[in-house]
């Protein structure tokens, strides 16, 4: 947990800088793709056990840069990277 | 006790959401402590985004056509804008002959500011300036041209939240220049504006310039009449380019 930490607290710290001050440079007809909600979401369907903690962190340092309550985000990417781990541990089966 | 993986993941969201959820307590603090420390990356990432953004603009278009446009964008605006001034001067130098004269046309108190970002979901920017800088709530974001970008929103103590005029919750009383009609003006975000509530009766042409209190703001690009309304709604194109500036001014005394 605390290497998971280690590791996700400072990426995604830099996707949200990233986020916020050079993507909106590169807005297709005003849409600036969300580089957090990619990750997380990527995470959640190829490193399921870092999903959780992607989300937290991910929800937590959008919050900080939008004029939403903390907790907003957080609780959205919860929620998805929650429901994708539930989908692919009940209904998904990988043949190796 | 041994607790397994689900157990350890649900106790760590039901603590983890409890402490942000408690961190709401003290946004202020919490979120100036993020901005101040973020702030050198925050301007390095804006100014990279810009260059590299001209950088891939020119390239793809042509070699400085990017940067010709630009000055030409400028110059059509300050033009805009003078045409607008002189227009609005013959209207007060006729109130003026009526009333013996008034005060010197009003001189803008202005404060430098960096744009350092936007937010993700919202056509909101944030700006290195806050209350230690004299900014106050509702005041003006203007460029050199004197094109509005939005209004002051949330400030911290030395970082502020502006509102474009291109977001949903803005709304400005708009003129539309030498037609003698107003509107209100509102964002539908993505950067796009319109104005509302036009009267049926404002007869208003594509490429008529849209005006707030002296500040320039766009060009209508389209108007919508509907037979059943009293009111005409016209789609303006906004002056501002959030993806060419990292410089703006507010303005202290509006």
């Amino acid at each position: 947990m605390f290497a998971k930490t280690i590791i996700i607290v400072p990426l995604f710290y830099f996707l949200s800088l990233l986020q916020i001050s050079f993507l909106p440079h590169f807005s297709i007809f005003g849409i600036t793709p969300n580089l957090i909600f990619v990750a997380v979401i990527f995470l959640a369907f190829f490193l399921p056990p870092w999903s959780v903690f992607s989300a937290f962190f991910g929800g937590f340092f959008l919050d900080i840069f939008s004029s939403y309550f903390f907790g907003f985000n957080v609780l959205i990417l919860l929620g998805i990277s929650l429901f994708i781990r539930l989908v692919l541990k009940r209904y998904v089966q990988v043949a190796f | 006790m041994k607790f397994t993986a689900a157990k350890r993941i649900a106790i760590f969201i039901i603590i983890g959401t409890a402490v942000i959820l408690t961190l709401n307590f003290f946004q202020k603090e919490a979120k100036g402590f993020f901005y101040s420390s973020s702030q050198p990356f925050s301007k390095m990432f804006w100014q990279t985004g810009g260059k590299t953004a001209d950088f891939f603009g020119s390239f793809l278009n042509a070699r400085n056509l990017e940067k010709e446009n630009k000055e030409l964008n400028f110059k059509i605006q300050d033009l805009l804008f003078l045409q607008n001034s002189f227009q609005e001067l013959e209207k007060e130098n006729k109130h003026l002959r009526e009333a013996m004269g008034i005060g010197l046309q009003k001189e803008f108190k202005l404060e430098l500011a960096e744009i350092i970002g936007k937010e993700v979901n919202n056509d909101v920017i944030l700006v290195d300036k806050g209350l230690g800088d004299g900014i106050a709530k509702g005041m003006p974001l203007i460029t050199s041209q004197k094109v509005l970008i939005g209004n002051v929103v949330e400030i911290y103590q030395h970082y502020s939240r502006v509102l474009l005029i291109s977001d949903k919750k803005s709304q400005l009383e708009v003129a539309i220049s030498g037609r003698n009609a107003a509107g209100l003006l509102k964002g539908s975000g993505d950067f796009k504006v319109f104005i509302d509530l036009i009267p049926k009766e404002s007869e208003i042409k594509e490429g008529d310039l849209v005006a707030f209190r002296g500040f320039l703001v766009g060009i209508v690009k389209g108007i919508k009449r509907i037979d059943v309304s009293p009111f005409q709604r016209a789609e303006v194109s906004p002056f501002f380019d959030i993806s060419n500036l990292d410089k703006a001014f507010v303005v202290l005394n509006f």
